[in-house]
């Protein structure tokens, strides 16, 4: 059952130098306890997307076009009353570096108590207290520790209290913004265990974004492949990363140091984030392509559907994947 | 350059605590042991990987051995000498023969200084050259890290450079003084992934093309499988296993380096726990003496672990291990 639909969603900031497009027609689905990855290099508009979902976009940015259905009600045409209902009831979020997301003057419990009981009034005190040692208990967290400081806390412990918070009025869709990219493997590793953990107890939703396409492969069921605020390819784990066909998909995986491969990987593409965006009509990877053909300087990408999960948006789609 | 095996740094026997400060609240002080009885050899022109978790003292390394910080007891060498006893002149000699590239290239850069400054400034200090030839030395370092061509970016300052250039150019500062030891602490923990792999390039180059000794600091194993010519694994400052880096990765003895292995997610190769070793189990903690990793350890035994801290012993072909069971 579809959970979040995004239809055509665009968004623009508006600089000093003119409007830049952050996010070009990105559409996709996510189904109810299903894990959707969103992989990309930074600056190319992840982030971006997980704050257009929980309308915190910044002053300067815009949605121009585009459709979010939450659970069948367009998230973009409610108030901001209304939207303050939907906000961390059912959608929640993880933040980016989550060192700095907690507030070093108050307690950690408190913190989280106050997520509960700002959206839960007639909650009792006490039975606040109850939801926060439950919230504590799940992401593993001794209950001795709940009445001490962020900075007692370590760099794991802080992170699992960050998905506590948002855990905490049990939302149905959670955005975790690359929830492991501080913290080093051992750590990662305990943590996104967690998260499988009581993803299947909680049913939940969650929307991943990583650069890291390791993770993304451990934890997600579904990925998308952003470059440039557009999606390239967007299917099952196992389509997108064991057979992938649009050629940055490609350099992205061969770029990943493993244990097992080959030491010597591809070659890396150039630095894309100062000069992409050439011209809008045709291919965002255009100029880093290696199998750029004439056709892909004269027209613009379409959508080409490989299998029923599988879609990629290059217009030599079908050339690459029949060898 | 005229032979390989030569040493180019010596740790011997290095104790670092860290003391929190005295308050006039609190006077009781809480010592933090970075490192305990360290010793650790550089050759000339290989790439060291330092690997471990976050706390584990690996930058505390990279610090003690470009002097930004002096150790509590232990020695230690470059090229045989005593880098503790190196006053004012000689000092700033040392300084320019070994280098430090930094972990966050937001926020090691001079946002107020353009990338010439910014590459100019260790000529200037160390008075090396004039105008010219310090013009000449810049463009050469920054051709060296594939900023290309230099005069594109020599006016430009950090805020106009995306993550990688921004490494970039720190690199171009440590090497413009043609030093013969960088150590890079973490250069690459804030990069992409596509990026990542442009600067490994840049640092295997530098020592190929000018054989410059690297002290590589991480926390990625792969990172270091991929750049590195031995491997060194710290865990709470003991070295815990060393050897040439396709042994290590291979044919891991300690129980903290398979975890480390395995805590990798395996992309491609999914829930393949090779040697099944997730960190879960937590002993109490002994007083006194003991194995470093004896509360995490897996396979540690009573009456054995928790009672002697192991060695590190050779087991063959340069390749060590301080464990009891290995």
């Amino acid at each position: 059952m579809t959970l979040l639909e995004v239809k055509d969603l665009s968004v623009v900031y508006q600089t000093r130098k003119g409007f830049i497009t952050a996010l070009n027609n990105i559409s996709f689905e996510l189904n109810r306890g299903n894990t959707l990855g969103l992989v990309g290099e930074s600056g190319c508009g992840k982030s971006t997307l997980g704050m257009a979902l929980m309308r915190l976009l910044p002053g300067n940015a815009s949605i121009i076009k585009g459709n979010l259905f939450f659970e069948n009600q367009d998230l973009l045409k409610l108030t901001d009353d209304e939207i303050r209902q939907i906000r961390w009831k059912k959608i929640s979020m993880i933040f980016q570096a989550a060192m700095n997301a907690l507030n070093p003057v108050h307690r950690v419990a408190d913190q989280i108590m106050e997520a509960i009981t700002t959206h839960n009034s007639s909650l009792l005190r006490e039975s606040a207290i109850k939801q926060t040692e439950k919230l504590f208990d799940l992401v593993n967290i001794p209950k001795r520790r709940m009445t001490e400081y962020p900075h007692q806390y370590s760099g794991g412990m802080k992170q699992r209290a960050v998905i506590a918070m948002a855990l905490a009025c049990r939302p149905s869709l959670i955005i975790a913004d690359e929830p492991t990219t501080a913290l080093d493997v051992i750590l990662q590793s305990q943590i996104l265990e967690s998260i499988k953990l009581f993803q299947k107890k909680l049913n939940l939703a969650i929307l991943f974004i990583s650069h890291d396409i390791a993770v993304v492969a451990d934890i997600c069921h579904d990925i998308c492949v952003m470059y440039a605020g557009e999606l390239i390819e967007y299917g099952a784990k196992e389509k997108v990363l064991g057979a992938p066909v649009h050629p940055y998909t490609k350099t992205l995986i061969s770029s990943y140091l493993t244990l097992i491969r080959d030491l010597r990987p591809l070659k890396p593409v150039q630095d894309s984030t100062t000069s992409h965006i050439s011209n809008p009509d045709l291919c965002c990877f255009l100029n880093y392509c290696p199998n750029s053909e004439k056709i892909c300087r004269n027209q613009k990408p379409v959508w080409v559907e490989l299998a029923p999960d599988h879609r990629v948006f290059c217009l030599l789609a079908n050339k690459i994947y029949n060898g | 350059m005229k032979t390989t095996t030569k040493l180019i740094v010596e740790l011997d026997h290095i104790r670092k605590v860290y003391r929190s400060k005295q308050t006039f609240f609190r006077s009781d002080q809480k010592k933090i042991i970075a490192l305990e009885c360290l010793s650790m050899k550089i050759k000339r022109g290989e790439i060291l990987g330092l690997v471990g978790e976050s706390g584990s003292g690996k930058t505390t390394i990279g610090r003690l051995i470009v002097k930004l910080e002096n150790p509590d007891t232990g020695k230690i060498y470059l090229d045989d000498k005593d880098i503790s006893l190196l006053k004012r002149n000689s000092l700033k000699n040392f300084r320019s023969r070994l280098q430090m590239i930094f972990q966050d290239p937001y926020q090691s850069l001079n946002p107020q200084l353009s990338v010439f400054d910014t590459v100019v400034e260790p000529l200037i200090i160390h008075k090396i050259g004039d105008s010219t030839s310090r013009q000449k030395q810049v463009n050469q370092s920054l051709e060296l890290v594939d900023l290309k061509p230099p005069a594109d970016f020599l006016d430009s300052y950090p805020h106009q450079l995306s993550g990688g250039q921004r490494q970039r150019v720190a690199i171009a500062r440590a090497i413009v003084l043609k030093p013969e030891f960088i150590v890079a602490d973490e250069p690459t923990s804030m990069l992409d992934a596509t990026v990542q792999l442009q600067i490994f390039d840049i640092l295997l180059e530098l020592k190929n093309k000018l054989n410059i000794t690297i002290l590589f600091i991480t926390h990625s194993i792969t990172a270091a499988r991929y750049l590195c010519d031995r491997i060194a694994v710290i865990y709470r400052g003991h070295l815990m296993e060393q050897g040439p880096a396709q042994d290590v990765m291979t044919n891991p003895k300690h129980p903290y380096t398979k975890a480390l292995i395995d805590a990798h997610p395996k992309f491609g190769y999914a829930n393949k726990k090779q040697y099944k070793t997730l960190l879960k189990t937590q002993r109490e903690p002994v007083n006194g003496e003991c194995c470093p990793f004896f509360i995490r350890c897996e396979i540690a035994k009573m009456g054995v672990c928790d009672i002697k801290t192991p060695e590190l012993k050779k087991k063959h072909n340069h390749h060590s291990v301080a464990c009891f069971f290995s």
